[in-house]
């Protein structure tokens, strides 16, 4: 409760440290704030959250019929492959669109009560997060009418939704910081991802593009984070290389956005 | 025990713009606000608080008094520990409740109730205290059926009963309050004051921003008079409310917050 604020560094870098941990020990606000995002997204429609399920999987229906019938493929073997491409995607694509503004859109509340500012982008990744539940129980109960069957590998799926989580939480609070000074910053975001959208295989496979220059795919780190979700549920293991990408990414980010939030954390309200 | 210090504290608010240039120069022309400076290159500088300090001990209700621009919503924004200063050391000691742009929080189209557990779950109250704390914001606010409303229907007098109510209901060690306490009625005003006065009984901190010197009058202790980001005078309401209209009746053609040019 007691708080002493000064720009000298012990002062400073210790509010940032106990920002970044109360933020996400204060996992009863966020879940509590995120989940009422949703509820105040679909007040007043007759479906509800339902419609979030309904988008969803009419267009991964859709798009795996016509990309079926474009690549000549079975329907019944690529609907799972497109479907989870999608669902991972469209979590990954709104947390990473939504971030640069996070600070900026919260500032009436920055603004008027003390509480940490990691509150704020762990309610953003979490929305995300749940709208990516929503989209996986439904992807569950199409693959169940098309026959797709998960085997043991979908338990894998335990170790790659928290890494999923994770990086994209960390990745969201950097950019956050960074589009709070820099507001072009959401404008390239934005192209970024309508580019990486079509460079991942998330419609395609990565066996349509010929050996020597997988490097297309490998080099995206887009690509291992779907993988290491969508692998496990197509029945077999994520490659190794996906998963030490994966891993190497969560480090990377998790070092890199505490870092900086420790030295600019006092800043951030100047820049709104 | 609450107290708040404030030593040698600056804050200087950098604006951030495309074309700062530009917008020096009408920056500089304008008659009121704060100092505004240069920090190296083009980048245009408020300084909103200069090298204030003061002491605001446990049981003071404090109003802030100036002109438009003159640092007082600043102050109560370093106060509440929203923001980290350029300059200086604010060690603020007690639970601090603020709610410094009253209507911020809650969501239009969500009801009364579902606005206090958003504000609840904002301010971080136990869960096992709020079933009695939403009683109380009920009684206090006296909205009755209201509370099942949209917040969005509400007068902003309603809109302020039911943020008061939320802030001090929770017994805060030191509250802090912008200009908007104003728009309450005669009724609301009297609970309010009666609230204020039973808080700072138990020791607590006070700050009321106010335009309004009837209010100031009614309740608070002592008032800091603001000027130009710096503390014209503090100490007991009525003297330095006196000299305060005093000095606007002697040069009532000047804006008393010219700015000052570093």
């Amino acid at each position: 409760m007691d708080f002493t604020q000064s720009p000298a560094s012990r002062h400073s870098l210790r509010r940032a440290h106990e920002d970044f941990v109360d933020g996400i020990c204060g996992a009863r606000k966020w879940a509590f704030l995120a989940l009422l995002d949703i509820k105040m997204r679909y007040r007043r429609t007759f479906l509800g959250p339902l419609w979030i399920t309904i988008s969803t999987t009419t267009s991964f229906i859709l798009m795996a019929m016509l990309f079926s019938a474009v690549i000549q493929n079975d329907i019944h073997r690529f609907l799972p492959y497109v479907g989870g491409g999608m669902i991972v995607w469209s979590f990954l694509s709104s947390v990473i669109n939504e971030a640069p503004g996070i600070f900026i859109s919260s500032q009436h509340i920055i603004d008027s009560v003390k509480q940490p500012l990691t509150t704020h982008v762990l309610r953003s990744v979490c929305r995300h997060g749940l709208i990516f539940l929503h989209n996986l129980a439904a992807y569950g109960v199409v693959c169940f009418v098309v026959d797709h069957a998960f085997d043991r590998h979908a338990l894998l799926l335990l170790l790659s939704l928290p890494v999923l989580f994770f990086t994209s939480y960390f990745l969201a609070l950097l950019l956050a910081m960074i589009g709070a000074r820099f507001r072009d910053i959401a404008q390239m975001v934005g192209i970024a991802t309508q580019i990486l959208f079509f460079m991942t295989p998330i419609f395609w496979r990565q066996s349509d593009i010929p050996g020597g220059r997988k490097y297309w795919i490998f080099a995206n780190p887009i690509y291992h984070l779907i993988e290491i979700v969508r692998a496990p549920l197509m029945g077999k293991p994520p490659s190794l290389l996906s998963f030490a990408v994966c891993g190497g990414l969560l480090i990377l980010a998790g070092l890199s956005s505490y870092l900086v939030f420790l030295f600019f954390r006092r800043r951030i309200w100047y820049w709104l | 025990m609450s107290r708040i210090t404030l030593d040698h504290v600056t804050v200087d608010i950098p604006v951030y713009t495309a074309k700062s240039r530009s917008l020096r120069h009408r920056l500089l022309s304008s008659r009121i606000g704060g100092q505004i400076g240069l920090a190296g290159g083009d980048r245009v500088v408020v300084r909103a608080l200069d090298n204030v300090s003061l002491e605001i001990e446990a049981g003071q209700r404090v109003g802030l008094i100036g002109h438009n621009g003159a640092g007082k919503s600043t102050l109560l924004r370093i106060m509440a520990g929203l923001c980290e200063p350029t300059d200086g050391t604010v060690l603020t000691q007690g639970r601090v409740s603020s709610l410094l742009s009253m209507n911020a929080l809650m969501d239009p189209e969500m009801t009364g109730r579902e606005n206090m557990d958003l504000v609840g779950a904002m301010i971080g109250i136990p869960s096992r205290n709020w079933g009695k704390v939403c009683q109380e914001v009920a009684a206090f606010t006296e909205l009755g059926e209201f509370l099942d409303l949209p917040f969005r229907t509400y007068s902003s007098g309603m809109r302020l009963r039911l943020t008061f109510a939320l802030l001090t209901l929770q017994n805060p060690d030191i509250l802090l309050l912008d200009e908007s306490i104003g728009v309450g009625d005669v009724r609301f005003s009297q609970a309010a004051a009666q609230r204020m006065a039973d808080l700072t009984r138990n020791s607590s901190i006070v700050v009321v921003a106010t335009h309004s010197k009837k209010t100031m009058r009614a309740l608070c202790s002592s008032v800091i008079w603001m000027e130009h980001g710096r503390i014209r005078a503090f100490g007991p309401t009525d003297e330095v409310l006196d000299a305060y209209i005093a000095s606007q009746l002697d040069e009532p053609s000047e804006p008393q917050g010219t700015p000052q040019i570093r």
